[in-house]
């Protein structure tokens, strides 16, 4: 009978801790006394009503305004990081989602958003199913690469981006091709190749995707100043959450926490920047981090509740554990299950770091010699330097 | 983009002066739903009905009814309670109970706003006066065709039972607010195990059964040695086995008794064709343990071992129908959950005589184990027993 009563009390115990917010903030409703107060600020999105919102399930029928609406609910979702946008595209995706024989451009789109979500083996699926009925679209394979490349197969993004080339997109195939061979190693071919394509590529935005795409590259070269100015110039041109967080990951790198810090400040609070601040306000000795802390917990455990994929997050999961928690075994479990779903170089030097800090030197020559036989040349990695002067002296 | 991003940081700022403070949430869309009994004080809260609080982000409203009617961006005070009165009609046919229950639906009314981890929610809250012995079914469509992976959370408690469930627009089913539901989704297989482990973990940590598992085997003299020659020879047919080691024979009759007798109980309590109340049976498992232990001290040889066995393993079984009944088994997976549970209890027994054979080895060959461990050991188990009748009876 006691027994039973702890059994009762368990799932309460969890709900605390996962809702601890929630809870405490649903005693009292909040009335305001003025009618012009603010009391929520929308994403772009919704502030854009096109026509009358009631003929909107007649609208949505029709491909063309399905893929507008998604498109619009993606740019939110990675603007902002919430993410319930991604939920929003697939919504108005709901009828070909999933459908084999849905419009090129809508399973494109549905592929963004299990890539936004993460989800990138059923991406790949549904990217490479629509790639076979429409092998002339270039936004199909430039994403393709792009899972390609995440999950460390290069001769395979190779081949995507030359598909791009194909269909009739040469500067974008370049770029393609440049970012997979930087990644290989080619770091001085790929840093002449970008700052060509910056002369060609005329609009901002396409600029700014330039600069991040050789601020990466130069980081892999080692070159830490040349991939800060780089960070920077794109994100002058256009402001962009990924780009900002990566800014930030080599301030951290190189010490300069305050000014990782000023990135971040404006940034929508994710997971991923939650994580950085944290870690920036621990190491300059701010007793601060330990409530971010708190808040990554309590996501953690809402997360849970909902029933979503925790491995979905592992990389700020291992994160958390490394840079927070000062737990480099937890940090190198999970980043060796996260090298499982995502390989990008970040994801390796995750497992790296966690290895050496547990003075694991046999997991770490077994990841050294995965990343050998992956072809990634990295100077951030332990080893990677050594690698990349082989490479160049045998080239 | 440029405005939005100077409110963030407005709104950064001011997240960190609160410290742990609400933030921003890294995760898809949920609504909140808390159900109480209404008469907090009552004994059984379900008969003075239900009180629901249903919170909706502000963010979501929006997708469905122009709540930003100026469409600035910048929802009012104003601007909620404008929409207010459309958004309670939706919430009527999204947020209801099922058609059963026509006579006690929800009516919604507006209670304010609430300020959660990811920005403002709108909250409303019903009352559902009708008194139910079913827990009650709950509907929930909003957002179906708006957002793929909204989220209704659960909480709260009815009648007996805490409530944590996790639903979503898409599930075509409504949901039964009866049950914490920790494991959403249960198969056969997962009830399956969860019952085994309850019922192994309810075995070895219910003292009773131990008690009486112990009266029972206590005067059968289980030496391993005996069996000494046992893989010299063909392996012998059960009889052959039984008549040449007689106490493992018996050892195996009396656990075999005492399981038929709690499955057959379990069984009919289970599924509700007997009913007994644990006023009687618990003090009368005590007794059980007394009477047991009491002719192992004037054995009866007109009683055999293995009818004792099975009749107070009748009264036993009642004792794990009650706990079998608490943990809520969902009715569809009950056998399977019954079938787990048993096979939990009996992986117990058999774990608990092996613990008991091994340190028995010890003592068993000693000229006085009759006199100390079987009789004093009895003595011991009738104290134990009627301490525990007297403080279940009274």
């Amino acid at each position: 009978m006691r027994l039973q009563n702890l059994h009762h009390l368990f799932p309460a115990a969890l709900l605390c801790l996962g809702l601890a917010c929630s809870i405490a903030h649903a005693a009292d409703a909040i009335r305001p006394t003025r009618d012009d107060e603010v009391v929520e600020v929308l994403p772009a999105v919704t502030r854009q009503r096109p026509q009358a919102r009631a003929s909107e399930g007649a609208l949505l029928q029709t491909p063309l305004a399905a893929a507008q609406a998604a498109r619009e609910a993606i740019g939110v979702a990675r603007q902002t990081g919430d993410t319930r946008y991604w939920g929003r595209a697939q919504a108005t995706l709901g009828p070909w989602w999933d459908k084999p024989n849905a419009p090129t451009e809508l399973a494109i789109l549905q592929s963004t958003v299990q890539q936004g979500r993460h989800e990138f083996e059923p991406a790949r699926k549904v990217l490479t199913l629509a790639l076979k009925r429409d092998p002339g679209n270039a936004q199909g394979w430039l994403n393709l690469a792009a899972l390609e490349r995440l999950t460390g197969r290069y001769p395979e993004a190779l081949q995507a981006c030359s598909a791009v080339q194909k269909a009739g997109q040469s500067l974008y195939a370049t770029a393609c091709e440049l970012e997979t061979r930087s990644l290989q190693g080619q770091h001085a071919q790929a840093r002449s190749g970008f700052k060509t394509l910056l002369a060609d590529f005329k609009q901002d935005d396409q600029r700014s995707w330039i600069y991040s795409l050789l601020a990466e590259s130069e980081e892999r070269a080692g070159k830490d100043t040349a991939a800060l100015a780089a960070y920077r110039s794109s994100l002058q041109l256009a402001p962009d959450l990924y780009t900002s967080i990566a800014y930030s990951d080599v301030l951290l790198r190189t010490g300069s926490h305050a000014q990782a810090l000023r990135v971040l400040q404006p940034l929508p609070r994710t997971d991923a920047v939650l994580l950085r601040q944290a870690t920036a306000m621990r190491r300059q000795g701010d007793a601060g981090w330990q409530s971010l802390r708190t808040s990554l917990r309590e996501r953690q455990g809402a997360l849970d509740r909902r029933g979503d994929d925790p491995r979905l997050h592992g990389r700020e999961q291992a994160l958390v554990a490394l840079w927070l928690d000062d737990d480099p075994a937890q940090a190198l479990t999970l980043a060796t299950s996260n090298l499982a779903l995502q390989r990008e170089p970040l994801d390796w030097w995750i497992a790296l770091q966690s290895a050496n800090q547990t003075r694991n030197t046999a997991q770490t020559q077994a990841l050294q010699q995965q990343i050998q036989t992956l072809g990634l040349v990295d100077a951030r990695l332990p080893g990677g330097l050594k690698l990349a002067a082989e490479k160049s002296a045998r080239l | 983009m440029k405005n939005f991003r100077s409110t963030l940081r407005g709104l950064a700022a001011v997240c960190v002066l609160l410290a742990a403070g609400p933030v921003l949430a890294h995760k898809g869309s949920d609504a909140y739903l808390e159900v109480r009994g209404a008469n907090v004080s009552g004994i059984a809260p379900t008969e003075g009905g239900l009180q629901y609080t249903l919170s909706v982000a502000i963010k979501d409203l929006d997708v469905l009814l122009p709540v930003d009617a100026n469409a600035d961006g910048r929802v009012t005070w104003g601007e909620v309670k404008a929409v207010a009165p459309a958004v309670l009609t939706s919430l009527e046919s999204a947020a209801q109970l099922d058609a059963a229950e026509s006579g006690c639906s929800l009516r919604w009314a507006f209670d304010g706003l609430e300020q959660r981890g990811d920005g403002s929610y709108f909250r409303a809250v019903a009352y559902s006066p009708c008194p139910s012995t079913e827990p009650p079914r709950f509907r929930y469509t909003l957002f179906r065709d708006q957002d793929a992976t909204h989220r209704l959370i659960i909480t709260g408690r009815v009648g007996e039972h805490d409530v944590l469930l996790t639903t979503s627009p898409q599930q075509r089913e409504s949901i039964v607010l009866g049950h914490s539901d920790v494991e959403p989704r249960r198969g056969p297989w997962t009830t399956l195990w969860a019952y085994l482990s309850l019922g192994l973990h309810h075995l070895l940590e219910g003292y009773d059964h131990l008690a009486f598992l112990l009266a029972l085997v206590l005067p059968l003299r289980l030496n391993l040695r005996s069996r000494r020659g046992l893989q010299a020879n063909a392996l012998p047919t059960l009889s052959q086995q039984g008549a040449r080691f007689p106490m493992w024979w018996a050892l195996l009759r009396t656990i075999t008794a005492f399981t038929l007798g709690h499955s057959i109980t379990l069984m009919l309590a289970t599924f509700g064709w007997t009913e007994a109340s644990p006023t009687w049976v618990e003090p009368v498992i005590a007794l059980s343990i007394a009477v047991t232990a009491l002719l192992n001290l004037y054995p009866q040889h007109w009683l055999r071992t293995e009818v004792l066995a099975l009749g107070f393993g009748l009264v036993h079984g009642f004792g794990f129908a009650g706990l079998l009944l608490e943990a809520a088994a969902p009715s569809g997976l009950l056998p399977w959950a019954l079938a787990g549970f048993n096979l939990g209890v009996e992986a117990g027994q058999l774990l608990a005589v092996a613990g008991w054979v091994l340190v028995v080895q010890l003592v068993v060959r000693k000229p006085w184990y009759p006199a100390v461990v079987v009789r004093g050991g009895s003595v011991l188990l009738i104290l134990l027993a009627l301490m525990w009748f007297v403080e279940r009876v009274v």
